[in-house]
């Protein structure tokens, strides 16, 4: 007979996780504890982005079993996330996404944790990105996938030979969707591309006009737009001396659209509608709840796999268009072994004590690392800090950080160091990382 | 009660505008989705009533993505109460409601996301209502039938497919699911192309665009006006000396093309001159691959003249004949694109050409030059208009129907959009679910070494079935450790179903083997026809953009049988 309390209701996910299948993962062993193992402390998801995505994402992992979930969203819940981001309603217009996501889901999916976090990935330290067992994203912005691979990037370490170790590798799921179109990827650092290997996939939808075009040759209601809001705007201040164009004030896309309006007259080009304007102005993306569905529940499932190694994953881009028929197209991308974030080698361990001067480290780099006039930065309290720079000018500017210990520069363990040799040009920069037998860790 | 046939309302009443130009509250909602179906497509998805059948994971996820958007209405039939399975699976249950009708709490839940949503219920068991009210469901938009049994199947179909109602069949088995459209005919009227060819008529040229182009001297033109003048006009100046050349004929293949090509080439000035380089002679050199085809009839849209052909054909037979006046082929009217694919038929056979388009390109141009073609070519396809509207209105008095039976707007996008128009068909649910014995055969053989594919995932799910109608569940849908020994009844279910299938073949033994490979039998008792939730919500997204494609008649339907295998990260056609 079957166990009482919540066993029958995860008896689809238990299926998979209990029962014995000839065409599971290649080290899969189905078994009773694995269930309960999902749901321990130990296995904890963050879901990154609680828009379009992000929700059905949340919705999806809950209904799979897991129980410990992050959330994180930096953005407040507006009228026109509605028609696709189904765990807001009109009554939570202005407050945080990730708080009422993370609200409805608890409440829904009894038994579900999930801990919302309004803000941006960078006010969070390294240290809380490393809890996770597997990350899942649903972004709408180039920059925040790539600061978000970073992250996820330089959690790897590495052992004596080089390699990375695969406790430290966090499976990253990535997902966009544009319109009726998306895709889904699976990035295991080191393994398969990450998402800087790839950088030019993620192509602009910026529509830059040419300013001569804007200025002198305007065709296109887009043309006439434009020129409104780059020259028109900051000559007239319509609505106080440097008070910027907001593309979510329908009074500042109005003024726009008059203005564009007179100039396609002038030109006989037809006139743009609101609608055009705001689409315009804001550049934004058409999205639809179906797309954002079938992406999400792609990501999902690999993060599924990811967790419990019931199948395999996917390898590793996963492309979707619904616009003719219904196309998914399976793609291995290959690593950019020049990638600027995983086509290093790892960082060299630099083994100091922190009452050392930065001048020892100089020297060992000089007379173990082959360099003969070394430069370092390094991050220092989320800032990017020059050390030293053994050039002209500057030698003279940083000499006083030479006697300095690497306590006082403020230089802890795991601290990694970026190093460029003056003497050897177009040389890339060398990474190490500080380790020190006394000192505290970042 | 087709709303795609008689869409009276394209472009009126739209959904955003208001006098001062500031959208709606509804508009501002909406934005997001209006940017890729317009007010008029936002207008048929309010129109819409959906059936669902079936308030599982699959037919929940499905219906979700048509409430969010704003469908005018849902029924969820659904006759089973909810259970603690349930919770594990659908988004729309709540483990405080077991025990209540899931059709109701379904209902309600799908309600709550959007308040313009009109929703309700019935409790009802499908076979029941078959039997009792058939004409219940002919009064919908769409129906969609998750996880519903074959023999119910047969029924639904048969009463929808002559009725014009669509119909989509979904089942699921743990990472895997199948999908089906039914519909006897629906029309495509904005496919939205991902990069159509633009329509030029550079083989038969407007004499407004001649006069233009030849008004214009490339050789006495400063460098200003010479690097802004658009790849049209160059394009269209050395395609006329290429043909004085070559006695007035057409570019008709790769190296002729070439020729007009290397012409363009020799009329750049190629220094780079204060107002950069001559792009816009780049851009006519790269347009002669695409702006030189020669035109031909697409054949979707002869497709569409041979069937409006044969429908007056028949009409003209059937009233010619002393048929008894009752006969519903001559009673019923055709519907609107029918009369305007007759009348297309006729414009073709008149004017030699498609309505024109309207549109060109954007390119590199200085505002007047560019806009006065665009004017020359707007002029032209408002002629086109007017004169497909005259021969409509002949067409439609012809057959004894008023002159305006077809609004302006319809006959407007309708033309705008005559390259890429399509009849989208498929059988009947009977005759899909039961597939020609060649189909069948060469399936068999083609998977025979290949391990798990879509036919034989399919072919299994209809083994389920039958296991199901003998044994009262699925295979493998037991607490019983020993799930497995339900495989060894699936495989001969498999077995007499491949059988039935190629029965009338007269050399089965031909065929490869009709014994499911072990691996499959194995992992479909190991699901137990489980419902694993982010395998139901990708289906769920597809299933419910190919419903807004039926209720909208705009991109394209996927007609085949399909399978998801979430395993493989696949969508591949059964068959």
């Amino acid at each position: 007979q079957s166990s009482p309390g919540t066993d029958n209701r995860w008896r689809h996910v238990r299926r998979l996780l209990e029962r014995a299948g000839p065409l599971g993962g290649p080290e899969f062993e189905p078994d009773p504890e694995l269930f309960s193992a999902i749901r321990s402390d130990l296995v904890q998801i963050l879901v990154v982005g609680a828009g379009g995505l992000g929700c059905e994402m949340l919705k999806d992992l809950a209904l799979s079993g897991f129980v410990n979930l992050h959330l994180i969203d930096m953005d407040t819940i507006d009228l026109s996330n509605l028609n696709r981001q189904f765990l807001f309603r009109p009554k939570d217009i202005g407050r945080p996404k990730a708080v009422v996501a993370a609200e409805f889901v608890e409440r829904r999916v009894s038994g579900c944790r999930v801990t919302p976090h309004f803000g941006k990935l960078e006010d969070k330290p390294l240290e809380f990105y490393k809890q996770f067992m597997c990350i899942v994203c649903g972004l709408d912005s180039v920059q925040a996938r790539r600061r978000l691979n970073q992250i996820v990037c330089s959690l790897v370490q590495f052992d004596e030979s080089d390699q990375p170790i695969p406790t430290s590798v966090i499976p990253l799921i990535d997902g966009g969707t544009q319109g009726f179109q998306g895709h889904c990827r699976v990035v295991r650092a080191h393994a398969t591309p990450c998402l800087e290997c790839t950088a030019d996939l993620y192509s602009s939808t910026q529509q830059g006009f040419p300013l001569c075009t804007l200025a002198h040759t305007p065709r296109l209601p887009e043309h006439c737009i434009e020129f409104a809001r780059i020259m028109q705007w900051p000559q007239e201040w319509p609505f106080g001396e440097e008070v910027p164009v907001d593309g979510d004030d329908p009074h500042h896309v109005d003024w726009i659209r008059t203005e564009a309006c007179k100039r396609a007259r002038q030109f006989g080009i037809r006139e743009p509608d609101f609608r055009l304007t705001q689409g315009v102005v804001k550049h934004i993306i058409p999205a639809v709840a179906s797309t954002n569905a079938v992406i999400s529940a792609q990501c999902v499932t690999e993060v599924f796999k990811a967790i419990t190694g019931c199948y395999p994953l996917l390898n590793n881009f996963a492309n979707f268009s619904d616009i003719e028929g219904v196309a998914v197209n399976v793609v291995p991308l290959e690593r950019n072994p020049q990638c600027d974030v995983c086509g290093q080698p790892p960082p060299k361990p630099l083994t100091f004590n922190s009452r050392d001067s930065l001048q020892t480290v100089i020297n060992q780099l000089k007379s173990e690392h082959g360099m003969t006039r070394p430069s370092l930065t390094a991050c220092v309290e989320g800032r990017d800090v020059t050390l030293y720079m053994d050039l002209s000018f500057l030698r003279d500017q940083l000499a006083d950080n030479l006697d300095k210990s690497l306590a006082e520069l403020g230089l802890l363990s795991n601290t990694v160091l970026n190093v460029t040799d003056s003497a050897q040009s177009g040389m890339k920069p060398v990474t190490f990382v500080l380790n020190l037998e006394d000192g505290m860790e970042t | 009660n087709n709303n795609n046939n008689n869409k009276s309302n394209i472009n009126s009443h739209p959904v955003g505008r208001s006098r001062s130009q500031l959208p709606t509250p509804k508009a501002k909602k909406y934005d997001r989705q209006l940017r890729l179906w317009g007010d008029h497509g936002q207008q048929a998805i309010e129109q819409a009533r959906v059936l669902l059948i079936g308030a599982n994971a699959v037919g929940t996820e499905t219906l979700k993505n048509m409430v969010l958007p704003g469908v005018g209405s849902f029924t969820i039939m659904d006759h089973r109460r909810v259970t603690e399975e349930d919770c594990g699976s659908n988004f729309f249950v709540e483990l405080a409601r077991i025990g209540e009708p899931r059709a109701k709490v379904c209902a309600e839940l799908l309600r709550e996301l959007n308040e313009d949503v009109i929703g309700d219920f019935l409790e009802d068991r499908l076979d029941v209502l078959l039997q009792r009210d058939p004409g219940f469901f002919t009064g919908f938009s769409l129906v969609i039938a998750s996880g519903v049994r074959h023999s119910d199947l047969l029924v639904l179909s048969d009463l929808l497919y002559d009725r014009d109602v669509p119909l989509i069949v979904c089942q699921q088995h743990g990472m895997l699911a199948t999908c089906q459209l039914v519909a006897r005919e629906h029309f495509v009227w904005e496919a939205h192309p991902d990069n159509p060819l633009p329509d030029l008529r550079l083989e038969n040229p407007l004499p407004e665009f001649v006069a233009f182009c030849d008004a214009q001297d490339l050789s006495a033109m400063d460098s200003q006006r010479h690097s802004h003048t658009p790849w049209l006009v160059i394009l269209y100046k050395f395609l006329s000396k290429w043909r004085q050349a070559n006695a007035g004929k057409f570019p008709s293949n790769y190296a002729e093309r070439q020729a007009v090509r290397q012409l363009i080439r020799s009329g750049e000035r190629g220094e780079s001159d204060l107002h950069g380089d001559e792009e816009n002679w780049r851009q006519a050199q790269s347009a002669v691959t695409t702006a030189l085809l020669p035109s031909k009839l697409p054949s979707n849209v002869n497709e569409l003249f041979k069937l409006a052909d044969q429908f007056w054909l028949r009409r003209q037979q059937l009233s010619d004949s002393s048929a008894p006046s009752e006969d519903r082929q001559a009673a019923v009217p055709p519907s609107n694109w029918l009369l305007l694919c007759r009348t297309l038929a006729e414009f073709y056979r008149q004017r030699g050409c498609l309505p024109l388009c309207g549109t060109l390109p954007d390119m590199v141009s200085d505002s007047d030059r560019y806009v006065a073609l665009l004017n020359i070519y707007r002029r032209a396809a408002d002629a086109d208009l007017v004169e497909f509207s005259r021969l409509l209105r002949v067409v439609c008095l012809d057959i004894g129907l008023s002159a305006d039976s077809v609004p302006a707007s319809q006959i407007a996008l309708f033309c705008k959009n005559a390259r890429h128009l399509r009849l989208v068909k498929t059988a009947s649910y009977r005759e899909l679910s039961r597939p020609l014995p060649q189909t069948v055969a060469r399936c068999l053989e083609e998977t025979a070494e290949a391990g798990p594919s879509p036919f034989w995932w399919y072919l299994l799910f209809h083994a389920c079935d039958r296991f199901h109608t003998e044994f009262g569940r699925f295979p493998g849908d037991t607490d019983d450790v020993n799930f497995l020994a339900d495989a060894g009844q699936l495989k001969l279910k498999c077995q007499q179903l491949a059988q039935d299938w190629l029965a009338s073949l007269a050399t089965t033994s031909a065929a490869g083997p009709t014994s499911a490979p072990e691996d499959l039998l194995h992992e479909l008792c190991r699901f137990g026809r489980a419902e694993v939730h982010s395998v139901a919500a990708w289906m769920g997204g597809v299933l419910s953009q190919e419903g807004i494609k039926l209720i909208t008649g705009q991109f394209v339907p996927e007609t085949r049988t399909m399978l998801y295998d979430a395993v493989s990260q696949t969508f591949l056609p059964v068959f």
